[in-house]
Protein backbone atom coordinates (compact mmCIF):
# COMPACT_ATOMS: atom_id res chain seq x y z
CA UNK A 1 0.00 0.00 0.00
CA UNK A 2 1.08 3.41 0.37
CA UNK A 3 2.59 5.80 -2.57
CA UNK A 4 3.27 2.56 -4.82
CA UNK A 5 -0.55 2.54 -5.29
CA UNK A 6 -1.78 5.79 -4.91
CA UNK A 7 -1.92 6.67 -9.19
CA UNK A 8 -4.69 3.06 -9.38
CA UNK A 9 -6.40 4.03 -5.89
CA UNK A 10 -7.35 7.01 -6.76
CA UNK A 11 -7.90 6.33 -10.40
CA UNK A 12 -10.85 3.27 -9.10
CA UNK A 13 -12.02 6.49 -6.70
CA UNK A 14 -12.49 8.84 -9.24
CA UNK A 15 -13.74 6.06 -11.80
CA UNK A 16 -16.66 5.98 -8.79
CA UNK A 17 -17.18 9.48 -8.43
CA UNK A 18 -17.71 9.99 -12.04
CA UNK A 19 -20.10 6.97 -12.49
CA UNK A 20 -21.93 8.29 -9.52
CA UNK A 21 -22.87 11.62 -11.04
CA UNK A 22 -23.62 9.54 -14.21
CA UNK A 23 -25.75 7.14 -12.24
CA UNK A 24 -27.91 10.29 -11.30
CA UNK A 25 -28.45 11.60 -15.00
CA UNK A 26 -28.56 7.60 -16.45
CA UNK A 27 -32.25 6.07 -16.79
CA UNK A 28 -33.23 2.35 -17.49
CA UNK A 29 -35.60 2.28 -20.38
CA UNK A 30 -37.65 -0.58 -20.53
CA UNK A 31 -40.61 -1.36 -23.09
CA UNK A 32 -42.77 -4.48 -22.87
CA UNK A 33 -41.73 -7.06 -20.83
CA UNK A 34 -38.17 -8.28 -22.79
CA UNK A 35 -37.43 -4.69 -24.35
CA UNK A 36 -34.03 -2.67 -22.28
CA UNK A 37 -32.12 0.21 -22.45
CA UNK A 38 -30.99 3.13 -21.66
CA UNK A 39 -31.58 6.60 -21.04
CA UNK A 40 -30.21 10.28 -19.86
CA UNK A 41 -32.10 13.00 -18.34
CA UNK A 42 -31.06 16.01 -20.89
CA UNK A 43 -32.80 19.10 -18.78
CA UNK A 44 -33.84 18.94 -14.96
CA UNK A 45 -37.56 19.38 -15.85
CA UNK A 46 -37.84 15.63 -17.31
CA UNK A 47 -36.88 15.24 -20.95
CA UNK A 48 -35.37 12.04 -21.52
CA UNK A 49 -32.98 11.21 -24.53
CA UNK A 50 -32.75 7.51 -25.69
CA UNK A 51 -31.98 5.78 -28.91
CA UNK A 52 -35.57 5.52 -31.13
CA UNK A 53 -34.45 1.65 -31.21
CA UNK A 54 -34.93 1.88 -27.96
CA UNK A 55 -38.32 3.69 -27.72
CA UNK A 56 -39.55 1.83 -30.71
CA UNK A 57 -43.53 1.72 -28.69
CA UNK A 58 -45.59 4.66 -27.84
CA UNK A 59 -45.46 4.05 -24.64
CA UNK A 60 -42.08 2.90 -22.58
CA UNK A 61 -41.33 3.00 -18.53
CA UNK A 62 -38.57 4.97 -17.43
CA UNK A 63 -36.20 4.45 -14.34
CA UNK A 64 -35.18 6.15 -12.28
CA UNK A 65 -31.67 5.97 -9.96
CA UNK A 66 -34.20 6.32 -7.30
CA UNK A 67 -36.05 3.87 -7.97
CA UNK A 68 -39.40 5.70 -9.25
CA UNK A 69 -40.97 4.46 -12.20
CA UNK A 70 -42.69 6.32 -14.66
CA UNK A 71 -44.64 5.45 -17.56
CA UNK A 72 -44.49 7.84 -20.50
CA UNK A 73 -44.99 8.46 -23.83
CA UNK A 74 -42.62 8.78 -26.43
CA UNK A 75 -43.01 12.35 -27.48
CA UNK A 76 -40.93 12.43 -30.57
CA UNK A 77 -38.50 9.98 -33.11
CA UNK A 78 -35.98 10.23 -35.50
CA UNK A 79 -34.88 7.29 -36.68
CA UNK A 80 -32.35 8.28 -38.72
CA UNK A 81 -30.75 9.81 -36.07
CA UNK A 82 -31.48 7.42 -34.18
CA UNK A 83 -33.13 9.19 -31.21
CA UNK A 84 -36.05 9.46 -29.21
CA UNK A 85 -37.75 12.45 -26.44
CA UNK A 86 -39.67 10.75 -23.67
CA UNK A 87 -40.87 13.39 -20.85
CA UNK A 88 -41.22 12.99 -17.39
CA UNK A 89 -43.26 14.54 -14.45
CA UNK A 90 -40.67 13.93 -11.97
CA UNK A 91 -39.95 17.66 -10.37
CA UNK A 92 -36.59 18.92 -10.78
CA UNK A 93 -34.05 16.48 -12.01
CA UNK A 94 -30.30 16.54 -11.94
CA UNK A 95 -29.15 17.09 -16.42
CA UNK A 96 -26.48 15.98 -18.53
CA UNK A 97 -23.95 18.51 -18.65
CA UNK A 98 -22.82 18.57 -22.53
CA UNK A 99 -19.79 18.52 -23.82
CA UNK A 100 -19.16 19.41 -27.15
CA UNK A 101 -17.66 16.48 -28.92
CA UNK A 102 -15.85 18.59 -31.63
CA UNK A 103 -13.15 19.43 -28.60
CA UNK A 104 -12.46 15.42 -28.26
CA UNK A 105 -8.78 14.32 -29.35
CA UNK A 106 -7.77 11.08 -29.50
CA UNK A 107 -6.67 9.56 -26.73
CA UNK A 108 -9.09 11.23 -24.20
CA UNK A 109 -10.34 9.44 -21.41
CA UNK A 110 -13.83 8.27 -21.72
CA UNK A 111 -17.00 6.16 -20.14
CA UNK A 112 -20.17 5.36 -21.22
CA UNK A 113 -22.91 4.22 -18.43
CA UNK A 114 -25.94 2.21 -19.27
CA UNK A 115 -27.74 -1.63 -18.50
CA UNK A 116 -25.48 -3.97 -21.15
CA UNK A 117 -27.20 -7.45 -21.02
CA UNK A 118 -29.60 -6.13 -18.14
CA UNK A 119 -26.83 -5.40 -15.65
CA UNK A 120 -27.82 -2.01 -14.22
CA UNK A 121 -25.60 0.46 -14.28
CA UNK A 122 -22.48 -1.08 -15.86
CA UNK A 123 -19.42 1.52 -16.38
CA UNK A 124 -17.08 0.82 -19.39
CA UNK A 125 -14.11 2.55 -19.56
CA UNK A 126 -12.06 3.63 -22.91
CA UNK A 127 -10.85 6.44 -25.08
CA UNK A 128 -11.73 8.70 -27.70
CA UNK A 129 -10.82 6.74 -31.18
CA UNK A 130 -10.86 9.44 -33.37
CA UNK A 131 -12.55 12.64 -34.77
CA UNK A 132 -16.00 13.02 -35.31
CA UNK A 133 -17.11 11.08 -38.02
CA UNK A 134 -18.49 13.22 -40.56
CA UNK A 135 -20.34 10.31 -42.98
CA UNK A 136 -23.92 10.10 -43.80
CA UNK A 137 -24.22 10.47 -40.02
CA UNK A 138 -22.37 12.36 -37.43
CA UNK A 139 -20.60 9.64 -34.85
CA UNK A 140 -18.51 10.33 -31.89
CA UNK A 141 -16.37 7.05 -32.13
CA UNK A 142 -14.84 5.57 -28.99
CA UNK A 143 -12.44 2.66 -28.19
CA UNK A 144 -14.90 1.21 -25.55
CA UNK A 145 -16.45 -2.06 -25.42
CA UNK A 146 -20.81 -1.83 -25.26
CA UNK A 147 -23.20 -4.33 -25.22
CA UNK A 148 -27.01 -4.43 -26.02
CA UNK A 149 -28.71 -2.48 -23.65
CA UNK A 150 -25.89 0.28 -23.62
CA UNK A 151 -28.08 1.78 -26.18
CA UNK A 152 -29.20 5.43 -25.36
CA UNK A 153 -26.52 5.73 -22.19
CA UNK A 154 -24.22 8.62 -21.40
CA UNK A 155 -20.74 9.03 -23.61
CA UNK A 156 -18.91 10.83 -20.72
CA UNK A 157 -15.13 12.58 -20.73
CA UNK A 158 -13.23 12.49 -17.41
CA UNK A 159 -15.09 15.51 -16.05
CA UNK A 160 -18.54 13.88 -16.74
CA UNK A 161 -18.69 16.03 -19.58
CA UNK A 162 -21.94 14.45 -21.91
CA UNK A 163 -20.30 13.81 -25.24
CA UNK A 164 -22.92 11.85 -26.94
CA UNK A 165 -25.80 8.92 -26.56
CA UNK A 166 -24.35 5.31 -27.17
CA UNK A 167 -26.11 3.91 -30.37
CA UNK A 168 -24.31 1.75 -31.79
CA UNK A 169 -21.72 -1.00 -32.12
CA UNK A 170 -19.37 -1.09 -35.31
CA UNK A 171 -16.89 -3.97 -34.21
CA UNK A 172 -15.22 -3.16 -31.43
CA UNK A 173 -15.71 0.67 -31.90
CA UNK A 174 -18.26 2.44 -29.71
CA UNK A 175 -21.24 5.28 -32.02
CA UNK A 176 -22.76 7.46 -30.23
CA UNK A 177 -25.14 10.53 -31.51
CA UNK A 178 -23.19 14.03 -30.92
CA UNK A 179 -24.39 16.25 -27.85
CA UNK A 180 -24.85 19.03 -30.40
CA UNK A 181 -27.29 16.67 -32.35
CA UNK A 182 -28.83 15.78 -29.49
CA UNK A 183 -29.49 19.20 -28.25
CA UNK A 184 -30.88 20.01 -31.52
CA UNK A 185 -33.26 17.28 -31.67
CA UNK A 186 -34.20 17.93 -27.93
CA UNK A 187 -34.73 21.90 -28.97
CA UNK A 188 -36.81 21.29 -32.37
CA UNK A 189 -40.33 22.24 -32.35
CA UNK A 190 -42.46 19.40 -33.55
CA UNK A 191 -42.75 20.73 -37.40
CA UNK A 192 -40.75 18.24 -39.28
CA UNK A 193 -39.99 15.64 -36.81
CA UNK A 194 -41.40 12.15 -36.77
CA UNK A 195 -44.18 12.03 -34.39
CA UNK A 196 -44.41 9.06 -32.36
CA UNK B 1 -21.82 20.20 -10.72
CA UNK B 2 -18.24 20.27 -10.58
CA UNK B 3 -16.92 16.60 -9.66
CA UNK B 4 -13.85 15.83 -8.25
CA UNK B 5 -11.63 13.81 -10.78
CA UNK B 6 -8.57 15.17 -11.19
CA UNK B 7 -6.48 12.33 -11.45
CA UNK B 8 -9.02 10.72 -14.67
CA UNK B 9 -8.48 14.24 -16.05
CA UNK B 10 -4.74 13.83 -15.76
CA UNK B 11 -4.52 10.67 -16.98
CA UNK B 12 -6.65 11.84 -19.70
CA UNK B 13 -4.66 14.69 -20.72
CA UNK B 14 -1.63 12.14 -20.65
CA UNK B 15 -2.81 9.76 -23.23
CA UNK B 16 -4.11 12.71 -25.32
CA UNK B 17 -0.49 13.98 -24.78
CA UNK B 18 1.39 10.75 -25.73
CA UNK B 19 -1.36 10.22 -29.11
CA UNK B 20 -0.16 13.61 -29.73
CA UNK B 21 3.82 13.60 -29.49
CA UNK B 22 3.54 10.30 -31.16
CA UNK B 23 1.14 12.02 -34.31
CA UNK B 24 3.81 13.51 -36.15
CA UNK B 25 5.73 10.46 -36.92
CA UNK B 26 2.56 8.55 -38.05
CA UNK B 27 1.22 7.98 -41.62
CA UNK B 28 -1.09 6.63 -43.76
CA UNK B 29 -0.14 4.05 -45.87
CA UNK B 30 -2.07 3.47 -49.56
CA UNK B 31 -1.11 0.54 -51.51
CA UNK B 32 -3.45 -1.09 -53.60
CA UNK B 33 -4.84 -3.39 -50.84
CA UNK B 34 -8.41 -3.34 -49.52
CA UNK B 35 -7.89 -1.17 -46.41
CA UNK B 36 -4.77 0.94 -45.87
CA UNK B 37 -2.74 0.65 -43.25
CA UNK B 38 -0.24 2.78 -40.92
CA UNK B 39 3.64 3.45 -40.84
CA UNK B 40 5.96 5.38 -38.90
CA UNK B 41 9.48 7.41 -39.20
CA UNK B 42 11.82 5.88 -38.08
CA UNK B 43 14.02 7.69 -39.79
CA UNK B 44 13.72 11.44 -41.60
CA UNK B 45 13.01 9.96 -44.94
CA UNK B 46 12.57 6.41 -43.97
CA UNK B 47 9.03 4.92 -42.61
CA UNK B 48 8.23 1.49 -41.47
CA UNK B 49 4.84 -0.09 -41.79
CA UNK B 50 3.05 -3.58 -42.17
CA UNK B 51 4.77 -5.49 -45.41
CA UNK B 52 1.51 -7.49 -45.56
CA UNK B 53 -0.98 -4.77 -46.38
CA UNK B 54 1.13 -3.95 -49.57
CA UNK B 55 -0.23 -5.07 -52.62
CA UNK B 56 1.64 -3.15 -54.95
CA UNK B 57 4.91 -0.86 -55.21
CA UNK B 58 3.11 2.37 -56.00
CA UNK B 59 2.38 3.51 -53.05
CA UNK B 60 1.31 6.10 -51.11
CA UNK B 61 0.95 7.96 -47.60
CA UNK B 62 -0.98 10.46 -46.43
CA UNK B 63 0.22 13.09 -42.91
CA UNK B 64 -1.42 15.17 -40.76
CA UNK B 65 -1.96 17.44 -43.64
CA UNK B 66 -4.05 14.93 -45.60
CA UNK B 67 -2.15 15.53 -48.44
CA UNK B 68 -0.87 12.27 -50.92
CA UNK B 69 2.57 11.67 -51.54
CA UNK B 70 4.32 9.02 -52.83
CA UNK B 71 6.68 6.85 -51.53
CA UNK B 72 8.87 3.82 -52.73
CA UNK B 73 9.74 0.34 -51.28
CA UNK B 74 13.34 0.64 -49.55
CA UNK B 75 13.08 -2.90 -48.67
CA UNK B 76 10.81 -5.71 -47.20
CA UNK B 77 11.13 -8.41 -44.34
CA UNK B 78 7.66 -10.35 -44.55
CA UNK B 79 9.16 -12.81 -42.00
CA UNK B 80 8.56 -10.13 -39.70
CA UNK B 81 5.82 -8.40 -41.44
CA UNK B 82 7.92 -5.23 -41.97
CA UNK B 83 8.26 -3.25 -45.41
CA UNK B 84 10.11 0.38 -45.71
CA UNK B 85 9.04 3.09 -47.53
CA UNK B 86 11.38 6.26 -48.46
CA UNK B 87 9.76 9.59 -48.90
CA UNK B 88 11.05 12.77 -50.06
CA UNK B 89 9.98 15.64 -47.95
CA UNK B 90 11.84 14.56 -44.09
CA UNK B 91 9.49 13.72 -41.29
CA UNK B 92 10.08 13.14 -37.70
CA UNK B 93 11.37 9.92 -36.51
CA UNK B 94 9.52 8.40 -33.34
CA UNK B 95 11.72 7.32 -30.17
CA UNK B 96 12.21 4.00 -29.06
CA UNK B 97 11.38 2.81 -25.82
CA UNK B 98 14.24 0.81 -24.01
CA UNK B 99 13.17 -3.43 -23.88
CA UNK B 100 12.65 -2.61 -19.96
CA UNK B 101 9.46 -0.49 -20.51
CA UNK B 102 7.78 -3.76 -21.61
CA UNK B 103 6.32 -4.90 -18.52
CA UNK B 104 2.96 -6.66 -18.72
CA UNK B 105 -0.04 -4.65 -17.15
CA UNK B 106 1.42 -1.26 -18.81
CA UNK B 107 -0.86 0.83 -20.46
CA UNK B 108 -0.42 1.20 -24.13
CA UNK B 109 -1.66 2.83 -26.87
CA UNK B 110 -1.97 2.14 -30.42
CA UNK B 111 -1.69 4.58 -33.08
CA UNK B 112 -3.31 5.11 -36.61
CA UNK B 113 -4.05 6.87 -39.16
CA UNK B 114 -6.60 7.32 -42.31
CA UNK B 115 -6.36 8.27 -45.87
CA UNK B 116 -8.01 11.83 -44.48
CA UNK B 117 -5.21 12.60 -42.51
CA UNK B 118 -7.01 12.06 -39.03
CA UNK B 119 -5.76 10.18 -36.08
CA UNK B 120 -7.06 7.28 -34.71
CA UNK B 121 -6.28 5.26 -31.25
CA UNK B 122 -7.42 2.58 -28.95
CA UNK B 123 -6.10 1.58 -25.49
CA UNK B 124 -4.88 -1.43 -23.68
CA UNK B 125 -2.52 -3.14 -21.22
CA UNK B 126 0.30 -5.21 -22.54
CA UNK B 127 -1.32 -8.71 -21.90
CA UNK B 128 2.12 -10.81 -22.31
CA UNK B 129 5.43 -10.34 -22.66
CA UNK B 130 8.09 -13.24 -23.11
CA UNK B 131 11.09 -14.42 -24.41
CA UNK B 132 12.66 -14.67 -28.19
CA UNK B 133 10.60 -16.65 -30.98
CA UNK B 134 10.36 -17.33 -33.98
CA UNK B 135 7.25 -16.15 -36.74
CA UNK B 136 5.84 -18.50 -38.98
CA UNK B 137 7.92 -17.18 -42.17
CA UNK B 138 11.09 -17.54 -39.99
CA UNK B 139 11.49 -14.24 -38.57
CA UNK B 140 13.63 -13.43 -35.48
CA UNK B 141 12.02 -11.26 -33.05
CA UNK B 142 13.90 -10.59 -29.95
CA UNK B 143 10.34 -10.68 -27.07
CA UNK B 144 6.95 -11.78 -27.56
CA UNK B 145 5.04 -8.76 -27.24
CA UNK B 146 1.28 -9.48 -27.30
CA UNK B 147 -1.00 -6.16 -26.43
CA UNK B 148 -4.71 -6.92 -25.03
CA UNK B 149 -6.27 -4.01 -27.16
CA UNK B 150 -8.41 -3.55 -30.59
CA UNK B 151 -6.55 -3.74 -33.78
CA UNK B 152 -8.77 -1.31 -35.92
CA UNK B 153 -9.19 -1.59 -39.90
CA UNK B 154 -6.08 -0.06 -40.38
CA UNK B 155 -4.23 -0.36 -37.83
CA UNK B 156 -1.76 -3.12 -39.05
CA UNK B 157 1.97 -1.36 -39.02
CA UNK B 158 0.81 1.16 -36.10
CA UNK B 159 3.02 2.24 -33.70
CA UNK B 160 2.18 0.39 -29.88
CA UNK B 161 3.21 3.47 -27.59
CA UNK B 162 3.63 3.76 -24.21
CA UNK B 163 1.35 6.80 -21.56
CA UNK B 164 4.77 8.97 -23.21
CA UNK B 165 4.24 8.08 -26.52
CA UNK B 166 7.69 6.15 -27.36
CA UNK B 167 7.60 3.52 -29.66
CA UNK B 168 7.59 -0.10 -28.05
CA UNK B 169 7.10 -1.91 -31.38
CA UNK B 170 5.00 -2.30 -34.53
CA UNK B 171 1.36 -4.04 -34.08
CA UNK B 172 0.83 -6.58 -36.57
CA UNK B 173 -2.91 -8.67 -37.38
CA UNK B 174 -0.35 -10.80 -39.37
CA UNK B 175 1.81 -12.41 -37.42
CA UNK B 176 -0.09 -14.94 -35.43
CA UNK B 177 -3.70 -16.64 -35.88
CA UNK B 178 -6.61 -14.18 -34.38
CA UNK B 179 -4.52 -12.06 -32.24
CA UNK B 180 -2.99 -9.10 -32.74
CA UNK B 181 1.10 -9.33 -31.84
CA UNK B 182 3.51 -6.39 -31.72
CA UNK B 183 7.55 -6.82 -33.42
CA UNK B 184 9.31 -5.12 -30.54
CA UNK B 185 11.31 -1.88 -30.92
CA UNK B 186 15.27 -3.70 -31.14
CA UNK B 187 13.30 -6.27 -33.62
CA UNK B 188 12.35 -3.35 -35.32
CA UNK B 189 15.81 -1.54 -35.13
CA UNK B 190 17.92 -4.95 -36.20
CA UNK B 191 15.58 -5.60 -39.08
CA UNK B 192 16.04 -2.05 -40.60
CA UNK B 193 19.58 -2.02 -40.24
CA UNK B 194 20.21 -5.25 -42.09
CA UNK B 195 17.79 -4.24 -44.49
CA UNK B 196 19.20 -0.94 -45.97
CA UNK B 197 22.86 -2.84 -45.57
CA UNK B 198 21.65 -5.36 -47.80
CA UNK B 199 20.02 -3.12 -50.06
CA UNK B 200 16.01 -3.54 -49.23
CA UNK B 201 16.25 -7.72 -49.35
CA UNK B 202 16.72 -9.94 -46.14
CA UNK B 203 18.70 -12.71 -45.42
CA UNK B 204 17.24 -15.98 -45.25
CA UNK B 205 18.47 -18.96 -44.84
CA UNK B 206 18.00 -21.92 -48.22
CA UNK B 207 17.91 -25.45 -48.27
CA UNK B 208 17.24 -25.97 -52.02
CA UNK B 209 13.92 -28.40 -51.87
CA UNK B 210 10.43 -27.69 -52.49
CA UNK B 211 8.11 -29.27 -49.95
CA UNK B 212 4.62 -30.41 -49.51
CA UNK B 213 2.62 -31.20 -46.04
CA UNK B 214 2.06 -34.74 -45.63
CA UNK B 215 0.59 -36.35 -42.75
CA UNK B 216 3.14 -36.09 -40.18
CA UNK B 217 6.04 -33.99 -42.11
CA UNK B 218 6.68 -32.22 -45.54
CA UNK B 219 7.61 -34.15 -48.60
CA UNK B 220 10.20 -33.63 -50.60
CA UNK B 221 9.05 -32.89 -54.12
CA UNK B 222 12.08 -31.55 -55.52
CA UNK B 223 15.89 -30.84 -55.15
CA UNK B 224 17.45 -27.70 -56.55
CA UNK B 225 20.50 -29.50 -58.60
CA UNK B 226 23.54 -28.50 -56.49
CA UNK B 227 22.31 -27.04 -53.78
CA UNK B 228 22.78 -27.29 -50.61
CA UNK B 229 19.83 -30.38 -49.73
CA UNK B 230 21.36 -32.05 -52.99
CA UNK B 231 24.82 -31.86 -52.34
CA UNK B 232 24.05 -33.58 -48.22
CA UNK B 233 22.38 -36.28 -50.51
CA UNK B 234 18.42 -35.47 -49.88
CA UNK B 235 16.05 -37.38 -51.86
CA UNK B 236 12.72 -36.42 -53.43
CA UNK B 237 9.98 -38.73 -51.84
CA UNK B 238 12.25 -38.14 -48.31
CA UNK B 239 9.84 -36.74 -45.74
CA UNK B 240 11.49 -34.08 -43.33
CA UNK B 241 9.82 -35.15 -39.74
CA UNK B 242 12.19 -33.36 -37.65
CA UNK B 243 14.85 -30.37 -37.75
CA UNK B 244 17.46 -30.58 -35.14
CA UNK B 245 15.37 -32.88 -33.33
CA UNK B 246 11.63 -30.27 -33.28
CA UNK B 247 9.00 -32.43 -35.17
CA UNK B 248 7.85 -30.69 -38.30
CA UNK B 249 4.05 -30.63 -39.32
CA UNK B 250 4.18 -28.64 -42.61
CA UNK B 251 6.19 -27.14 -44.85
CA UNK B 252 6.19 -23.74 -42.98
CA UNK B 253 7.53 -25.43 -39.81
CA UNK B 254 10.98 -26.16 -42.00
CA UNK B 255 10.62 -22.15 -43.47
CA UNK B 256 10.41 -20.80 -39.25
CA UNK B 257 13.80 -23.01 -39.63
CA UNK B 258 15.45 -20.96 -42.33
CA UNK B 259 15.44 -17.13 -40.59
CA UNK B 260 18.85 -15.05 -40.74
CA UNK B 261 20.85 -17.03 -38.44
CA UNK B 262 20.65 -20.28 -39.81
CA UNK B 263 22.59 -18.95 -43.05
CA UNK B 264 25.85 -20.83 -42.34
CA UNK B 265 24.68 -23.52 -40.01
CA UNK B 266 24.36 -26.93 -40.43
CA UNK B 267 20.83 -28.32 -39.12
CA UNK B 268 20.16 -32.47 -38.94
CA UNK B 269 17.01 -33.24 -40.99
CA UNK B 270 15.79 -36.29 -39.74
CA UNK B 271 13.76 -37.66 -42.80
CA UNK B 272 11.62 -40.95 -43.82
CA UNK B 273 13.14 -42.66 -46.79
CA UNK B 274 11.03 -45.71 -47.89
CA UNK B 275 9.97 -45.99 -44.42
CA UNK B 276 13.14 -45.99 -42.52
CA UNK B 277 14.62 -42.82 -40.36
CA UNK B 278 17.42 -41.50 -41.63
CA UNK B 279 19.41 -38.20 -40.54
CA UNK B 280 20.76 -36.00 -43.32
CA UNK B 281 22.93 -33.12 -42.10
CA UNK B 282 22.99 -30.04 -44.35
CA UNK B 283 25.04 -26.68 -44.25
CA UNK B 284 22.25 -24.20 -45.03
CA UNK B 285 22.92 -21.35 -47.55
CA UNK B 286 21.91 -17.90 -48.13
CA UNK B 287 18.57 -18.02 -50.63
CA UNK B 288 19.61 -16.57 -53.69
CA UNK B 289 18.42 -13.46 -55.09
CA UNK B 290 15.21 -15.13 -57.27
CA UNK B 291 14.11 -18.08 -55.21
Amino acid sequence: MGDATAASHAFARELETLAQRLRAITVAVRVGRSGAGTGVIWTGDGAVVTNAHVAARPFVEVVLEDGRRFTARVERRDPRRDLALVRIDAGVLPAAVRRDPATLRAGELLVALGNPLGVPNALSVGIAHAPVADGRHRFVQADLRLAPGNSGGPLADARGGVVGINSMVAGSLALAVPSDDVERFVRADMRGAHAA
Amino acid sequence: MAIETGALVALSDELVAAVERIAASVVAVEARSRVGSTGFFVQPQLIATADHALESDEVEVVRADGAAERATVAGRDPSIDLALLRVERAGTPVEFAPTDALRVGALVLAVGRDDDGDLAASMGVLSAVGGPWRTWHGGEIDRFVRPDLDLYARFAGSPLVDVTGRVLGANSGALARRQTLTVPGATLQRAIAELLARGGRTRRGYLGVALHPVDGGAIVLGVAPGGPADRAGVLVGDVIVAIDGERIDDADDVYARLGARSVGTTVALDVRRAGAPVRVPVAVAERPEHD
